[in-house]
């Protein structure tokens, strides 16, 4: 589809506000997604340009907020698919996501540095529909705002973070019972 | 318990990382979205290129060796080449992510991704390997009628060969295609019972 310039002018000015507004959401959108450095490099700059795209077809029947990222997870479940055509056995459900105690024997300390990198790796092990809702979640997105950018309903939407929520605290208490 | 977080404490343990935002310069953008489509072009175009060669290079065969097995074995190779070629060129293997993509919800578009990716794999027999199938198979009939029964044993290897190989592409594929349809069931159930 061609635009014309002025188009391409709201299109350019939509796309520096969402670079400017949500640059830093986009990048930990990333994170969620890829664990190497240089690859989540190659996959944000995927995602702005799939944003920048977007901005062509924006047509105001969702809030900008729920397009943006709508479009960033698109393009990451995208990218998502392609690296894991070889092996998509590797991502499991929120149902079948289990915290092994045994992981937290490995660190006693857990510092903030930690609790993220473990939360992180939690994330990646998710297949893409949970990943979309908790990494939604942790972006502080209510559960209609959620459903609404996932296409899951308000119901599905609160049992998963309900989920979300009890799979984090029982981590985090594994881990505080094991530093004590 | 110190440790423990909270809704919000976990949230901003997530919000408070060090992330390094992107910027890119408009230019920088159109120069980035140039060489992408550039990128896929030219992936369709060596697509195209090899099913060239392969089309030139029987044409050649075809008009000048005399004898009709021969003839009709290369005349059918070009015939498949030509059918997975226009296959290509109208149906796009290499296609790009598409544009309007937040208008359609997170569960919509994964399902959507499967569903190219499935019937793509899923397909494969009939704009890939079925086409090409007829003329292999004729020139394989026509050397082995034609070669002295003593020496019949090379044709009948190659012939394994390349029914191992055509089944051994196609199981691959029928496989990947199938764990996609589980996938794929997953979202439609999870749709069927209102998302």
């Amino acid at each position: 589809m061609r635009l014309n310039p002025a188009q391409q002018s709201t299109q350019h000015e939509m796309y520096e506000q969402a670079a400017a507004d949500y640059g830093a959401a986009l990048a930990r959108l990333a994170c969620g997604y890829e664990a190497d450095a240089e690859k989540r490099r190659d996959l944000l700059q995927e995602v702005h340009l799939a944003l920048w795209r977007s901005f062509g077809t924006f047509d105001e029947r969702c809030s900008m907020r729920t397009w943006i990222y709508r479009v960033a997870h698109n393009a990451a479940t995208s990218y998502v698919l392609r690296q894991k055509r070889a092996r998509p056995q590797a991502m499991v459900s929120l149902e079948e996501l289990e915290w092994k105690p045994e992981d937290a024997d490995r660190e006693m300390e857990a510092n903030r540095r930690e609790q993220l990198g473990k939360l992180t790796e939690l994330i990646h092990r998710l297949k893409p529909l949970d990943r979309q809702v908790i990494l939604s979640y942790l972006e502080g997105l209510n559960a209609t705002d959620i459903g609404e950018l996932t296409g899951l309903s308000a119901r599905n939407v609160a049992t998963k973070i309900h989920r979300i929520k009890n799979i984090l605290s029982r981590q985090f208490h594994e881990e505080a019972r094991h530093a004590e | 318990m110190p440790n423990e977080p909270s809704r919000d404490n976990m949230q901003q343990l997530w919000q408070d990382q060090e992330v390094e935002a992107m910027r890119i310069p408009i230019e920088e953008i159109r120069r980035r979205a140039t060489a992408f489509q550039g990128k896929i072009q030219r992936r369709n175009l060596r697509e195209y290129l090899a099913c060239v060669v392969v089309i030139v290079g029987f044409t050649y065969l075809f008009t000048t060796i005399p004898e009709a097995g021969p003839r009709i074995s290369f005349g059918l190779i070009i015939a498949g080449t030509i059918y997975v070629a226009w296959h290509l060129l109208t149906q796009g293997a290499a296609s790009s992510v598409p544009a309007d993509m937040g208008r359609v919800s997170c569960l919509e578009f994964h399902k959507r991704e499967l569903e190219r990716q499935r019937n793509l794999l899923g397909s494969v027999w009939r704009w890939y390997l079925g086409p090409l199938i007829p003329g292999i198979a004729a020139m394989i009939i026509g050397s082995i009628i034609s070669s002295p029964p003593e020496r019949r044993w090379f044709q009948y290897a190659f012939a394994a060969f390349a029914a191992a190989l055509f089944w051994g592409i196609g199981d691959i594929n029928k496989r990947a295609a199938r764990r996609l349809d589980r996938q794929i069931e997953e979202i439609r159930s999870l749709e069927e019972n209102g998302g």
